[in-house]
Parts: C-alpha cells; structure tokens; sequence
C-alpha cells in the first residue's frame, strides 16, 4: 500500500510544488558564492543550534509545511479517483496510522534532511538539549499529520463545518472572478499557506540580497519567489474551471472577454504580492510596470503551459525549470520586460488560437 | 445561437442559481421576464437566492435546463435531459420543447431512455453505431 501511496500522493506532492522546492533549492544553494557555500551553512546551522529564537523561527516554518503537507494529502483523499485509499481503512487503526506515517516521511524527506543537520550541529556545539525537544516536535508533527488523514479516512461520511469561513454578505458575485471567491471561500486554508509561503520567499529573497543596495533586481527576484509559490494555485484554479466552469463555453463569450476575464483572476490573486512589490521597489513607475507585466506573464503562461500539457505534471515541472532559468537570466540582464512580453505574446496566442480546442476530459486532471 | 445543455450539469457551489441566471442573460442578451417565467414553470423560484452548493441533483438539472432556455436560441442541444428530473418538470420540459418547437426552433435530444410519442413528437431520431450516425 505504502508504494502506492508513494506512486500517487508522494510523487505528485512534488511535481505540483515543483516550483516551489526548486526556489528553496536556489535560496539554500544558489543564492551564495560556490567559494562561501560551506561557511554559509555552517554559520546557518550554528546560529540554528545556538540560538532558541532562530530554532523556534524553524519549528514554525516545519509547521506551515506539515500543514501544506497534511492539505495537499486531505484534498486528494477527496478525489473521486482516490477512493482506493478507503482500502487502508480495512487495516487495524495502528498499522493505518503507521502507513500515513511513513507516507510522511517521505513528504517532509527535505526537511527532514535539514533536521539531521542541525541535530549533527547541535551535538557538535554541544547543545545537547536541542535534540530531543527537535526529534519530539519532529515526532509529533509527523504522528499529527498521520493521525489526521487516518481520522479522516476512516470518518470521512461526518460532515464536518468548515475551520475557517470568511463570511460574505450576500452580493451578485462579478462573473469575471467566480474563481477567486472559489479559491477563498472554498480553499481558504491552501490559499493563506500559499500567501504566507509566497510572502516568505519574498522576503527571503529580499534579506538574502540586502547587502546589495537598491536594485530593482533584486526585489523582481523576490517577485519570481512569489510567481513560483502560485503555481500551486494556479493549477487549482484550472481544475476548478475544468470541473465547474466548463459550460461557459458553450456561451457566446467574446474570447477577447475571456482572457481578460482570466488575467483579471489572476491580477486580484496575485495583489497582496504586487503591492508590497510596488512598495519594494519605492512606487518606481517603470519598475512597477515591469514587475505587473513580469507577474501577469508568468502567472497566465503557467496557466496556458499546464493546459496545452493536458494537465501533465511531470511536463509541467519540466517548464517551471526553463521558466525559473529563463526569468533568472533576464532579471538578471535587465531584460524583464521583453521576457515578459515574449511569454504573454506566446500565452495570449496560444489561448486564442488553441485555448478553446482544449477538451478538459482528455487533461490529465480530477474533476 | 445554440444552446448546450449538459448531462450532469457541474457549476460553482458558491454562487446562487440567480447568479448563474443572470450570467446567462447578460451573455445571451435575454429578457428577464422570460426566465423568470421558466424559473416558476419549473418550480425552481424560491431557490435561486440558495447556493448551488445546496441543491439536489434535480433541482441542478432544472436550473441548467432553464438557463438552456434562456435567451433567443436557435437550436438547443439537450443531452440526457430527463435524467433526475421528476415527472412534473419532465411534463414542464416537454410543454416547453413543444412551445419553442412551435416557434420554429429545432432540438437536438440525446437520450438512453425512450421518448414517449404521446408526450413529444420526434420527427427523427438517430443512433450511433461504430462513430457513425444511422437514421433509424
């Protein structure tokens, strides 16, 4: 059982947060000199070690990823083409809770990496009591996580209320954004973890390069932090249109109207992120048209790349690797805004001349 | 125009069916009067404030058959529309087909299930064998 698992839950956690592992890939690695690689980490887990803030800092974001873990895991258990995972129920309650365990093992493999790090620092310096308080929390974010998808396996007929409703007073919701009240009403809990990981990165990448000075660069490469933290939304947004908006198709909608219809979902997702971009970058007009245009361009084209793929993921991920190399090389060449509109020509054409072509039954995605 | 109307109608569960109504009637350019007065043939009036979320399968058949009627169409295109409907709306659906027939507008009915002749005059029908269309 656990293979499968590991074949379906485990392998698709990682390409559809692709974009995301690979930012953190460049953040730990990338973003330092080869030379200074070594002292860089070593300094990191030190400070790690020694300091209880710095360790508390990482028990909180370990914690925001077991609730990306533990979210991605519960929406698929929903999935009409996951019922085979009901299978684990006929097991004893010890052995599923044991078989979630490892599945999140796997699921947590990059942090636990970090973790025997820092527990391999902490002896070193001789911090001894940061190893067990680290291998409980550990433990427990693990059996928590564990013991939630076995409790909702297993009592998955009771209907539960919803943790977090944002109340909406009763309004004609515009057609044109249907999918951001989706995304907020309905996933309310993926899209704040999405915000709080794509704030995060930004901000990362904004500490990371402090030394440099002001340089619009540097806040457009916080930019394509949160560009890539979205691609897990993104792919949300165009399930949600294949299983529920599909009959707008069938409507006389002019395909002008449709795409901008489409940017402008995007645009009000992606607002909190543009602001504190426009703010970064000190309301700088040339550079806040180009971060709008960067943003806007990726976002659409990871739309239309994930729909001409038929909703393959493996593909996709492909993509977001040339995308990421793509957008690094152009911000740094100072040549963002002929990347972007070179990337927004190629989307906008492809939704025009092949968007509609599309049939949603043939993509690889659950309805 | 045409006018699709699906086999199990799927639409966004946080929206109202006078949403998805209104939706419809913007695009089409339809008169309201006139859907409303579908809206009450079918029964569905005093759920449309309701969330789509919170309707039964009938009452998402109806309001897809409703907003399939919605507008100054030329051809509907109904797929399997007598599925989970009741016997009242199936009379409803088929007083309305008859009307809009009468109109000079054509259907096109896909169906597993046989049409009753007493209910709905069918000047054709057709079944597909190996992809291709034979006249029966």
């Amino acid at each position: 059982m656990l293979s499968l698992l590991h074949k379906t839950l485990a392998r698709e956690f990682y390409t559809q947060h692709a974009g995301l592992f690979l930012f953190l890939f460049y953040l730990i690695f990338g973003a330092v000199e080869p030379g200074q690689m070594l002292n860089y980490h070593k300094s990191l887990l030190m400070a790690i070690s020694s300091a209880p803030l710095a360790l508390l800092s990482c028990f909180l974001v370990w914690i925001l990823y077991a609730l990306k873990c533990v979210l991605f895991v519960h929406k698929q258990q929903k999935q009409a083409n996951h019922t085979f995972l009901n299978l684990l129920t006929t097991l004893s309650p010890g052995r599923q809770i044991k078989v979630w365990a490892k599945l999140y093992i796997i699921l947590f493999l990059p942090v636990l990496v970090y973790i025997v790090l820092i527990l391999m620092t902490s002896v070193y310096m001789k911090y001894y009591w940061n190893v067990p308080g680290i291998v409980l929390f550990t433990g427990f974010l693990i059996s928590a996580a564990a013991f939630y998808n076995y409790r909702f396996n297993n009592n998955s007929f009771i209907q539960h209320k919803a943790l977090i409703r944002i109340p909406f007073p009763l309004f004609r919701k515009p057609e044109a954004i249907w999918p951001v009240f989706y995304v907020i009403q309905q996933q309310t809990i993926m899209f704040f973890v999405c915000k709080v990981l794509s704030f995060l990165l930004f901000k990362a990448m904004l500490w990371m390069f402090a030394d440099i000075g002001p340089d619009v660069r540097v806040a457009l490469f916080g930019l394509l932090a949160a560009i890539l933290s979205h691609t897990v939304l993104v792919a949300m947004i165009l399930k949600h249109e294949a299983s529920c908006l599909s009959f707008t198709r069938s409507l006389p909608l002019l395909r002008r109207k449709a795409l901008l219809n489409n940017l402008l979902v995007l645009l009000v997702l992606f607002i909190p992120e543009l602001l504190f971009y426009f703010q970064t970058v000190d309301f700088q007009i040339i550079a806040m048209a180009q971060g709008l245009i960067f943003s806007l361009a990726g976002l659409f084209s990871f739309k239309m790349v994930l729909t001409s793929l038929r909703g393959n993921e493996n593909n996709y991920l492909k993509f977001l690797l040339v995308m990421f190399a793509g957008s690094a090389v152009a911000i740094l060449a100072h040549q963002v805004l002929y990347f972007s509109l070179s990337m927004s020509g190629l989307s906008i054409a492809y939704f025009c001349y092949s968007y509609y072509k599309t049939d949603y039954k043939d993509m690889n995605i659950e309805h | 125009m045409i006018s699709y109307a699906e086999a199990e109608p799927s639409y966004p569960e946080y929206i109202t069916g006078n949403d998805l109504l209104n939706y419809h009637i913007a695009v089409r350019k339809a008169e309201r009067e006139i859907s409303d007065n579908l809206t009450a043939r079918f029964g569905m009036t005093a759920f449309m404030d309701q969330k789509i979320g919170s309707y039964s399968s009938g009452m998402l058949k109806k309001l897809s058959l409703i907003c399939a009627f919605t507008g100054n169409i030329e051809l509907y295109i109904l797929d399997e529309p007598l599925i989970t409907i009741d016997t009242q709306a199936a009379e409803v659906l088929y007083s309305l087909i008859e009307e809009y027939n009468g109109q000079g507008k054509s259907f096109l009915l896909s169906s597993h299930q046989d049409i009753d002749p007493l209910h709905l005059r069918v000047k054709a029908s057709f079944y597909i064998k190996d992809r291709k269309l034979i006249s029966c």
